[in-house]
């Protein structure tokens, strides 16, 4: 996948590689099922490999421009949903061991209420950093919020939820 | 459990198939070929007046006034 003239500094292969897995959690954290974080991880490399030839810069600014391309997907699959969808909780692989597997439900499950109730802006927060795995400082860019006011947020829900997992373990 | 760890409970790899599917899906995409030629003014000058300049010597050299002093000089050896 290196083959256009106005890319060839990048290395798609590693950008895919390391790029995929963030684009794919931050969906399932958005949009919390597992069928649809697919088809817009999809959506999104797709789009940003048709326009690639508009990215010129550097590596790091290329996963700000394509979580910026997956913010705009995720709003469109609202927009056309009308509606949150309900978490799901995804079925552990078979190689994992029954307790874990249950556990890993449980947790899931357990996740799934704590997460379902937030508003869409601390939502997308929670899925930037714990799905995506981004810093506080690239949220802040994406979101066009001070860092500052990124990790207070974060802070607080991070908080709220903690509780409320402790009171339900 | 500490801290936000409970947070990662959702996080997963994607399907390998998945994964596949999707990296060959784009690969298969025909790659645009855009060629854009930016040369300078002044490059741009000269290459007219190169093509110029070959197509006058190229008119007078099919002129029939210069080909008869050619052949002229060409039998008079």
């Amino acid at each position: 996948m290196n083959t256009d003239n106005t890319t060839q500094t990048m290395d798609w292969n590693a950008v895919y590689a390391d790029e995929l897995p963030r684009v794919y959690n931050f969906f399932r954290y958005r949009v919390y099922d597992h069928q649809a974080a697919e088809d817009l991880t999809a959506t999104t490399f797709e789009k940003a490999w048709r326009n690639r030839d508009r990215y010129r810069r550097d590596r790091s600014g290329f996963s700000a421009w394509l979580f910026t391309i997956a913010r705009n997907v995720a709003v469109d699959y609202y927009r056309r949903r009308r509606a949150d969808v309900p978490l799901k909780a995804d079925l552990p692989s078979d190689a994992t061991p029954l307790d874990e597997a249950q556990q890993h439900r449980d947790d899931i499950q357990q996740l799934k209420r704590l997460l379902a109730p937030l508003p869409p802006r601390e939502r997308e927060l929670i899925a930037l950093k714990y799905g995506a795995g981004l810093t506080n400082r690239a949220i802040a860019q994406l979101v066009g919020l001070s860092e500052t006011n990124v990790g207070t947020i974060l802070h607080r829900v991070v908080k709220q939820l903690r509780i409320q997992w402790e009171q339900e373990a | 459990m500490n801290d936000d760890t409970f947070l990662y409970a959702y996080r997963r790899p994607p399907d390998p198939h998945f994964a596949g599917a999707l990296y060959r899906r784009i690969s298969a995409e025909e790659p645009r070929v855009t060629i854009t030629f930016s040369f300078s003014p002044l490059v741009q000058f000269k290459r007219k007046v190169n093509i110029l300049g070959g197509a006058l010597a190229v008119l007078v050299a099919l002129s029939p006034d210069t080909r008869t002093k050619l052949w002229s000089k060409a039998l008079a050896f």
